[in-house]
């Protein structure tokens, strides 16, 4: 059986270490994109199931990043996460116009993170 | 004389009417009963003549035969009894005078006849009878005297009853009426008519008193206004001047003192005497152009000439009227030399007026300027502070990212195994960086309050669902204290800001929770018209009153929990902030000891 | 003047209007009643005559004989006696008006004769009188009438039918008769028939028979019709024509066999007239044709004379058997003595 394939854009380092380690922990596949022109490109390439976008990123924010995954061929239906730190307001609105199916607030909650993953992932089940 | 027999009011004519009546109908019942009893007269006596004859033929026979005289002068006596007959003489058959009766007055139409007594067919006797007609005449004349008689009396009873009945109900009433309309006085009009009668009389007075009355109150009103009018125009101050054809028909006071004059001497008299000279030319150019129809306008200056000479200068204001029923100028005089004297006056003021204003302006000119470069100023800072705050919550977030999210995924032993000691610790380190995300959430919270960067989020969620989740992130935590948690949520769409919403019942929840050492923690929500009340009942340790105010203020923490677990000290200042801002409250019972229950109220603003 | 008083007037005036109304009509009839003038055939004398003849027929008589002769005749009359005592008293006293006297008592005429008091004419009608019944140029028969018996039809089927049946048991009690101090024909029926039939006759009579006296003969005709008595025995035979012909009566008249009473009226002239050719005028008058007739038609007495047709319903003259007293003067004579035997005989009733 194929493994579940998650791909992480952040432009953060130990975010990115962070929710890849979380993830494979919990059985996931896990490939990591540094920015959103990487995360577009990452999954053109590869398939993946879900996909876990951080927003404040250079080059590319997730927002935009978003939109375009969207348009790629099969990607209607894979559930993009938005990680938002609620900095501005209308934060939670624009994640949705962009096409994210959900959102998780940062920081995350190692405790509920992998609960509400796993919600996410039942969607496409 | 001659007026008193004029037919000139009811009372006569009511006369004249019976009169006429008993005049004709006398007439007319004297003409017929005349025919009648004529003809019946006549009648009778021819019946009562062939009756006499008759009986006499057949009772005087037997008498004759036995010579019995004395019963024959009875016989012949007993017939002229009737009216009819003068005379009756019985003859022997050899003609001689047997006996004769007669009556003493011989008519001059008697008509004698003569008839035979027989017995057995033989002539015993004659007798002839006299007959006159005259009584019938006679008869006629008395019965036609007492009918006239009789009718008389009876049409002068009839009559008197009915002037009678007319004069009480009609005439009487009706010359009241008049006399006393008549007698009105034209000035006071008031309601004077005494007839109360309900026929049509009353009627009339009644309507007649309305009429006075209302007329009378008119005529008050009318002289009232009048005389408003008069004052006004009397005791205004300005001349005003009614002119027919030229001439000054109507001058009011002031306007005659207006040029020295009086009233008297300028009535009559030619509108033209009284112009300045050098205004005449003009003035009467105007007029003649406004006669002629043109469209002059109404108001313009000029001059008129005082009594001793001197010029006064006035405005002139021109109307058309219809005054007495024919067209007149009516000009409104206003006397304009003060007029004049402060128009100067308020030129000079005007041009200072502009001076100075320009000097104004060019102040307030500079004065925007900075206005203008503080408020850009301002609004810099401002936006400084949005971009510090938005960087600041990314910024501060992240690193917090890694720490909690490493420690927590230490904590799950994901890493790899712990020891006690390590974990102890590691648990210590993860509270506290979870305390330091409170903080900073809350921090951030309240500072973009405070500049008004915090707007709700409003989007439709369900609130039982809503509920659920806040019940879900909080049972563990009630259960490890052994409390009960209720919760209670409807299950109705709002449109609010979900997030938020639940940060506030979460902070509430968590609060109850956080203060009760056993029991219950209850969240019930109540429906009500426009809002939704979300209630959190413990059955903590309670506030004590004077402690409520300071609630939701800002870094306050109550002493009575034993809990190790510290709080922000914002989470309530923050929770009320947020409500307001979501266009709700929030409102606190307690009791200390006892509990406490905290009301959330929010607008219900139904989802579809 | 104010309304009210006007009022009043006008209605006192309606009231006398109606009052003036009324009085026209009522007025007319109370109007003095026009004097009547009656005229009698004109007079130009006066007879007086004293007569026993019924008033009513005397003053037809007289009717006839005024219309005449244009003579005024005025009647004296009574019954026949007082007649009598009144002209012979006058006549004692000188002072009698009496012209032509007619009473039912020849007696009386023979004593005036006899006494110089009746005048002597030669009427031209004695001629037509039979001897027994005048005493020529004196005194002649006026009326004759005779006596007879009479009774009510309805009431009696088997009457008397003579003089002499009075003195039956059955008619006790039921007979009546006429006074004969006044009734001259009582006295004459009395006088006669005692001559005829004996004093005894008029003594069973009077005295056993017990007769009711009546003192008119009218009196004594409505008792027989009113059932009072059952027989007259007095009746005259005119008053028998008058109750059966001319009254139409059940009166009938019984004319015994023994013979019928006459009773004669005769007519003279007082010697002491004033007016002595009136009175031969009126004396005329009676005994003449006319005359005669009239009194029959009048009267219903018998004429004398030959030549007046009797009247139909009594027996004529002729067919009665008449008696007579025999003596005229003896008929006069024995009056009082006759009347005063009546009544005794009558006054002696057991």
């Amino acid at each position: 059986m194929e493994r579940t394939k998650i791909l992480v854009v952040d432009d953060n380092e130990r975010n990115r270490y962070l929710v890849s380690f979380i993830l494979e922990k919990n059985g996931f596949e896990v490939v990591t994109a540094n920015d959103g022109l990487e995360g577009v490109e990452t999954a053109r390439e590869q398939r993946v199931n879900l996909i876990i976008m951080d927003i404040k990123m250079p080059k590319m924010d997730g927002y935009e990043a978003t939109i375009r995954i969207k348009k790629l061929e099969g990607y209607q239906s894979v559930p993009i996460i938005a990680l938002t730190s609620y900095a501005m307001a209308g934060d939670k609105k624009k994640a949705v116009a962009a096409g994210c199916d959900g959102y998780i607030a940062k920081p995350i909650n190692p405790e509920t993170f992998m609960d509400e993953i796993r919600r996410f992932l039942e969607v496409i089940k | 004389m001659k007026e008193k027999l004029k037919i000139n009011s009811l009372k006569k004519k009511t006369i004249l009417f019976i009169l006429i009546i008993t005049a004709l109908y006398t007439l007319v019942s004297v003409g017929i009963v005349y025919q009648v009893v004529e003809e019946q007269m006549m009648a009778k006596h021819e019946v009562c003549r062939n009756a006499a004859v008759e009986s006499l033929s057949y009772s005087l026979a037997p008498m004759l035969d036995l010579y019995d005289y004395k019963q024959v002068e009875r016989a012949i006596t007993a017939p002229l009894a009737y009216k009819s007959i003068i005379s009756v003489t019985i003859f022997d058959s050899t003609g001689t005078l047997i006996r004769s009766a007669a009556k003493q007055n011989i008519p001059k139409d008697l008509d004698v006849k003569k008839y035979n007594i027989t017995s057995n067919d033989k002539v015993i006797g004659s007798f002839e009878i006299g007959f006159s007609k005259e009584y019938i005449n006679e008869q006629i004349r008395t019965t036609i005297e007492a009918l006239v008689f009789g009718l008389v009396g009876f049409f002068v009873l009839m009559g008197l009853a009915i002037y009678s009945l007319m004069s009480r109900s009609v005439i009487g009433p009706l010359e009241a009426f008049t006399k006393t309309v008549k007698e009105m006085d034209p000035e006071n009009l008031s309601p004077q008519v005494n007839i109360r009668s309900e026929d049509e009389i009353g009627t009339l007075a009644a309507s007649f008193n309305q009429i006075a009355e209302d007329l009378g109150n008119s005529q008050r009103a009318l002289r009232d206004s009048e005389e408003k009018y008069r004052n006004l125009i009397e005791h205004a101050d300005a001349g005003i001047v009614i002119i027919h054809d030229k001439l000054i028909t109507y001058l009011n006071k002031r306007g005659a003192e207006m040029i020295g004059h009086t009233v008297e001497e300028i009535i009559n008299t030619p509108f033209t005497e009284y112009l300045h000279p050098d205004e005449l030319p003009r003035v009467i150019d105007r007029y003649k152009r406004r006669m002629a129809g043109e469209d002059v306008q109404p108001i313009y200056e000029t001059a008129v000439k005082h009594k001793n000479g001197s010029r006064i200068d006035v405005e002139f204001n021109i109307g058309i009227i219809t005054y007495d029923g024919k067209p007149a100028e009516f000009v409104f005089i206003r006397d304009i030399t003060e007029c004049k004297k402060a128009e100067a006056g308020l030129r000079e003021a005007h041009c200072k007026l502009q001076e100075a204003k320009a000097e104004v302006d060019k102040e307030v000119k500079k004065r925007t300027q900075q206005l203008v470069v503080a408020k850009e100023d301002a609004e810099h800072a401002n936006r400084m502070k949005s971009i510090f705050l938005a960087s600041m919550s990314h910024e501060l977030r992240t690193p917090l990212n890694s720490i909690i999210g490493f420690t927590g995924i230490i904590l799950q032993g994901l890493a790899g195994e712990l020891n006690v000691e390590q974990r102890t610790q590691l648990g210590m380190v993860y509270a506290s960086s979870k305390h330091l995300l409170a903080l900073i959430n809350d921090l951030l919270d309240i500072s973009k309050i405070e500049s008004g960067e915090l707007e709700p989020d409003l989007e439709e969620f369900n609130l039982a669902e809503a509920g659920m989740e806040v019940r879900d992130s909080l049972k563990p935590k009630a259960e490890d204290k052994g409390l009960k948690l209720i919760f209670e949520m409807p299950n109705i769409n709002v449109m609010s800001d979900e997030r938020r919403f639940k940060q506030i019942l979460v902070n509430l929840v968590n609060n109850a929770i956080k203060f009760t050492e056993e029991g219950e923690v209850e969240v019930k929500a109540i429906e009500k018209d426009k809002s939704i009340e979300i209630i959190v009942k413990d059955t903590g340790v309670g506030i004590k009153k004077e402690d409520i105010q300071k609630l939701f203020a800002p870094f306050t923490q109550l002493e009575y929990t034993v809990s190790e677990e510290r709080g922000t000290g914002l989470g309530l200042y923050l929770a009320r902030n947020l409500v307001r801002l979501l266009n709700g409250d929030i409102r606190v019972e307690s009791e200390y000891g006892k509990g406490s229950i905290f009301t959330l109220t929010l607008p219900l603003k139904r989802g579809g | 003047m104010d309304k009210h008083t006007w009022m009043v007037l006008l209605i006192i005036f309606s009231g006398l209007c109606f009052a003036q109304s009324y009085l026209c009509i009522t007025g007319n009839d109370n109007k003095l009643k026009p004097e009547i003038v009656v005229n009698a055939t004109p007079t130009t004398s006066t007879v007086i005559w004293y007569t026993s003849i019924p008033q009513i027929h005397a003053d037809r008589i007289v009717n006839a004989f005024t219309l005449e002769t244009g003579i005024e005749v005025n009647v004296v009359r009574n019954s026949t006696f007082i007649v009598r005592e009144r002209l012979m008293t006058e006549i004692e006293n000188e002072k009698t008006e009496a012209d032509v006297v007619t009473i039912a008592d020849v007696g009386t005429f023979v004593e005036l004769k006899n006494r110089g008091h009746l005048m002597k004419y030669a009427s031209p009608h004695y001629k037509d009188y039979p001897e027994e019944y005048k005493d020529l140029d004196y005194w002649a028969v006026f009326a004759g009438f005779g006596m007879c018996m009479a009774y009510d039809e309805s009431r009696i089927d088997t009457p008397p039918q003579n003089w002499t049946d009075l003195l039956d048991d059955r008619w006790r009690g039921r007979i009546g008769l006429e006074d004969i101090n006044t009734a001259g024909s009582q006295y004459g029926q009395y006088y006669t028939l005692r001559e005829k039939l004996g004093v005894e006759f008029w003594k069973d009579l009077l005295s056993v028979q017990e007769p009711k006296i009546y003192y008119r003969t009218e009196e004594l005709a409505d008792a027989l019709l009113e059932g009072e008595i059952d027989v007259a025995g007095e009746f005259s035979i005119h008053t028998v024509y008058n109750y059966r012909v001319k009254k139409g009566t059940s009166i009938r008249g019984v004319y015994p066999e023994e013979g019928i009473p006459l009773i004669i009226n005769p007519v003279a002239i007082i010697n002491q007239t004033d007016h002595p050719e009136e009175a031969k005028m009126f004396l005329d008058f009676l005994l003449s044709k006319r005359g005669q007739e009239l009194m029959q038609h009048l009267n219903y007495k018998y004429s004398i004379r030959a030549d007046v047709a009797p009247l139909d319903g009594i027996p004529s003259f002729g067919d009665l058997n008449i008696i007579q007293p025999e003596d005229a003067a003896e008929y006069g004579g024995k009056r009082n003595e006759y009347i005063r035997e009546f009544n005794g005989f009558f006054g002696g009733r057991k």
